[in-house]
């Protein structure tokens, strides 16, 4: 460890996210200094109450992190299995993919772990994956294993998470509120064209998560701030707990750039959420011009992250496969990022594949997040996860257009369908095997173009 | 090397002066920067104190228009700039012009930024909505056009707090885009893609070197309107140089290099033969390529350009061109001025601009079309016209000089041009902008006779003939329309 920088927490998270964006993936350490120096110190978002209140006031009070730049070096060693790979996760965190790897060997590195000053920090095992998160010095270490897959993927961050962010990591008691918690699929369409997905979660404590947006520039942020103002329960301006972008593809990740830009001081954005890949491997896929494009949505974004008028306030988080983060009483279950198709870098050039995959609980029902996931991933979270797929609420891959797999359908077996697309769209896929599957054998669906719907996490009804 | 410092030395003074200038509004009332349409400006400024279309007759400061200002903005250029010491510097006018708005009057100006290719969709969705997310439309001239045909714009002309005879709205466009005394859209000194989009000549000065042709001679006939199809054949008909290889290839020295389809359109407008054309009598466009005047146009650029190895046409795109223009393949290219970037820095021989050829010497003004700009356009359901038209013509004056100047005397003056003359060419060019009357956009016979002119078709009448009276009754189509 050459050196610790003092960061605040969500500049410290920032300055990933913009090494990300930078040329030269800009080193964790080159930021250090001029981040440092500039320190702000405000009141707590919580104690917003009052309606006039704006959102530029309601800045949250930064906490320090100790951040401590790491390489894939710096995962102790491994011994066993085969074909061993470097992946480099992007923001600053690595990894290390171990192929043909015994269950026994797996373990016999856990229990290693301790012994080298690492602490365990959590562990969960679910259908064929094991996970252990261990800490050490300030940095973290995901220690993962898939039985199906035969392969074990050490992850080291930075941070160590269930410290930098214990109010979402580790939650043991959950917070209690009284609201009813609610989905809601957002109407998106443009004459029959796909806008993508947009979905909001409003939790038991009355905050929201809002989930990708759909496109910029068509509306749906404005949609988005007139249904948040509509479910707000506050008396004040409302609060998004997080912002989830399942990958940066225009139809997903386009519309927090118009909230960005111009709905910014109508919300309170506490995090935003996101994995995704380094600026090298981006900058290598489908979506290469985004980083050098002053008017993507991936730099106005990160223009207002950095913006202390804007959301300079907010964190910026960067979860892993395996993690479960607890916000405000809803629990966010990460089933796959890219970091699970590595080291097949080649098919990682289509974000698709990179799709951050995750399950919401709240209520006592769960939706399951699909985004824009490919088949042979599908494939693998299906073996992975198993009968851990099983949700009341789905959300077909793809919009339900392409790499749907019944196999993962039956998994989930859900009670609601919910297909973000136009109905142009639903009409020209329904019949392929794995829609037909959703249609004959589940009862309720729901089309987003047809118009905006929002159910009960309680009851899963309709609420007008 | 001189003129480079010079050039150099321009550009650093223009840039402390930007810098420098504490309120460019207390400066723009006595010194105002010509208009657009009438004079593009030189390094040295010019004071212009009893112009009253440089007189801003509204409120320097008021809190009575406060509040954001939302554009959707297809245009590559962001309207909402960048407050960064290493942004472009375009961006960077864009936001000091925008910070004087946020202190003078409370205006925030934020942008949602739409793909153009979905611009068209998304704006008529969200119009006929009835409550848009945006209070003006940065679209271009085709899409807002299409838009304008079905009534979706508020008519710029009937809002009070816009004075578009004032030099920073941009006069041609006025002209070209008025039908039944309505404006729906036009261009101002607030952005700058109209000055980007207008087509020019480049010529290379080692070229010219090596040709024994003067290059001062060359900007002398150009500044005397001497600047012709006939003079540019002169000039370019013994440059071709095979490369040794006894093929006419990239790799030879052309006099004219170019998109075909793109420059002989532009040599057409050059001509003063664009396809469709304003009559002064009725303020109603009619066809000009039904008439003799254009056919005869039309065969003299074919004439002039259809010589043995005279113009390079295996360019399927701009860049191609360019690149080729860049690498010292061609003597003359024409291209817009935006791609002068390119120029500016990958050319190693130094490079100057012309307008685009007159017909002949009868022909009174040079011609520059600029296709296809952003233009700006206020929705028809706008519930706040006068607030939004006092933004607009703030705006607009305030990016006098900002936008306008950092364009102008610093990018384009100091940091483009290459020689001491090219600002006098420069100037005759945004003197003589001629945008493409709209309806133009909305047909599809210019691409046909495009084509024609790259096939070097010669039976243009015969052509003509077939499609006037459809042509006719699409013009009229288009009048009632945008008139009603």
């Amino acid at each position: 460890m050459k050196f610790k920088a003092i960061l605040s927490l969500c500049l410290a998270a920032l300055m990933i996210f913009m090494s990300a964006c930078s040329p030269n993936g800009g080193e964790t350490g080159d930021f250090s200094s001029e981040v440092a120096s500039d320190e702000v110190s405000e009141t707590n978002a919580s104690n917003a109450s009052e309606a006039e209140t704006t959102a530029a006031e309601v800045t949250t009070e930064k906490e320090q992190v100790v951040l401590t730049p790491v390489t894939a070096d710096d995962i102790p060693a491994f011994s066993g299995g085969a074909k061993r790979s470097d992946y480099n996760c992007g923001d600053g965190v690595y990894m290390k993919v171990i192929n043909m790897v015994m269950e026994l060997e797996y373990r016999t590195y856990l229990e290693k772990l301790p012994t080298l000053g690492y602490v365990e920090e959590s562990a969960r095992e679910v259908g064929d994956s094991i996970f252990y998160t261990f800490s050490r010095e300030g940095t973290a270490l995901i220690a993962a294993y898939s039985g199906s897959e035969d392969t074990a993927r050490l992850t080291i961050l930075p941070y160590n998470p269930y410290e930098a962010y214990s109010d979402i990591y580790g939650v043991t008691n959950a917070a209690v509120g009284d609201v009813e918690p609610l989905v809601t699929m957002v109407n998106t369409g443009i004459n029959g064209e796909d806008t993508g997905m947009s979905y909001i979660i409003r939790t038991p404590t009355g905050s929201f998560i809002v989930i990708d947006g759909g496109w910029t520039g068509v509306g749906e942020a404005k949609k988005i701030r007139n249904i948040l103002k509509e479910q707000n329960t506050n008396g004040s301006l409302p609060v998004v707990a997080a912002w989830i972008l399942t990958h940066p593809h225009a139809d997903h990740y386009g519309a927090i750039a118009d909230m960005a830009s111009v709905y910014y001081d109508e919300i309170v954005l506490e995090r935003v959420i996101f994995n995704y890949m380094s600026d090298e491997m981006l900058a290598k896929s489908d979506v290469d011009k985004i980083l050098n494009d002053n008017n993507s949505p991936f730099n106005i974004l990160r223009k207002a992250l950095s913006s202390e008028k804007k959301w300079g306030y907010t964190q910026v988080i960067k979860p892993h496969t395996g993690d479960i983060l607890n916000i405000d009483g809803v629990e966010i279950d990460i089933l796959h990022t890219h970091e699970d198709v590595a080291p097949d870098t080649s098919a990682l050039q289509y974000n698709n594949a990179a799709s951050m995959v995750f399950k919401v609980t709240a209520g006592g029902h769960s939706v399951l997040f699909l985004a824009d996931l490919t088949s042979k991933n599908m494939l693998s979270i299906a073996k992975r996860f198993g009968d851990h797929l099983k949700s009341d609420i789905l959300q077909p891959t793809h919009h339900g257009r392409t790499h749907g797999k019944i196999e993962v359908y039956q998994l989930v077996s859900p009670t609601v369908v919910l297909w973000d697309c136009a109905l142009s769209s639903y009409n020209e896929y329904k019949n392929q095997d794995y829609n037909q599957y959703l249609i004959k054998n589940f009862p309720r669906h729901y089309i987003s173009e047809k118009g905006t719907v929002t159910l009960s996490m309680k009851t899963l009804e309709e609420v007008s | 090397m001189m003129k480079k410092i010079f050039s150099l030395l321009i550009a650093a003074l223009m840039l402390l002066s930007l810098a420098a200038c504490a309120d460019p509004a207390d400066s723009a009332e006595t010194t105002v920067p010509s208009g657009a349409s009438t004079t593009a400006g030189s390094p040295e400024s010019e004071e212009i104190t009893n112009d009253p279309s440089g007189v801003f007759e509204l409120p320097t400061e008021t809190s009575e228009y406060e509040g954001k200002i939302v554009f959707l903005n297809s245009d590559t250029r962001s309207i909402a700039g960048l407050d960064d010491a290493s942004a472009d510097l375009l961006d960077q006018a864009v936001f000091k012009r925008n910070a004087i708005m946020s202190e003078r009057y409370g205006v925030e100006v934020s942008e949602i930024v739409v793909k153009s290719s979905k611009a068209a969709t998304a704006a008529e969705n969200e119009i006929m909505s009835g409550d848009p997310s945006f209070d003006v439309a940065m679209l271009n001239y085709t899409n807002a056009t299409k838009l304008a045909r079905q009534g979706l714009w508020y008519d710029l002309t009937s809002i009070d707090n816009i004075s578009l005879e004032k030099s920073w709205w941009d006069q041609s466009a006025n002209l070209n885009y008025s039908f039944g005394n309505q404006l729906y859209y036009t261009y101002s000194n607030m952005v700058t893609s109209h000055f980007d989009h207008v087509r020019c000549f480049y010529f290379n000065h080692s070229i010219m070197s090596a040709n024994s042709l003067s290059v001062d001679e060359l900007y002398m006939k150009a500044i005397d309107g001497k600047w012709t199809l006939e003079e540019m054949y002169n000039y370019a008909k013994d440059v071709y140089r095979d490369d040794g290889n006894g093929i006419a290839d990239a790799s030879d020295i052309y006099p004219v290099v170019g998109v075909p389809s793109t420059t002989y359109s532009a040599l057409c407008s050059g001509a003063d033969a664009s396809y469709i054309k304003i009559d002064p009598k009725t303020s109603l466009p009619y066809a000009y390529f039904t008439t003799e005047g254009f056919i005869d146009a039309y065969n003299l650029i074919l004439d002039t350009m259809s010589g043995n190895n005279f113009f390079y046409t295996g360019c399927k795109k701009n860049t191609e061109a360019t690149d080729m223009f860049v690498d010292g393949h061609a003597l003359f290219l024409m291209t817009t001025i935006s791609n002068s970037n390119t120029m500016r820095t990958g050319m190693k021989d130094d490079f100057g601009f012309l307008p685009l050829p007159k017909r002949d010497l009868n022909q009174e003004h040079y011609t520059c079309n600029a296709p296809n700009p952003y233009s700006m356009a206020i929705p028809v359901c706008t519930k706040e016209p006068e607030r939004i038209g006092f933004i607009l013509e703030a705006m607009a004056y305030y990016s006098t000089d900002t936008v306008r100047t950092t364009f102008f005397e610093i990018k384009l003056y100091g940091q483009t041009s290459r020689d001491a003359l090219s600002w006098q060419t420069l100037d005759l060019i945004y003197s003589n902008i001629a945008y493409s009357i709209p309806v133009e956009s909305t047909i599809s016979y210019s691409s046909t006779i495009n084509g024609m002119m790259v096939e070097g078709s010669r039976d243009i009448s015969s052509y003509i003939q077939s499609v006037k009276s459809s042509m006719e009754k699409d013009i009229e189509k288009f009048i009632n329309e945008v008139t009603k």
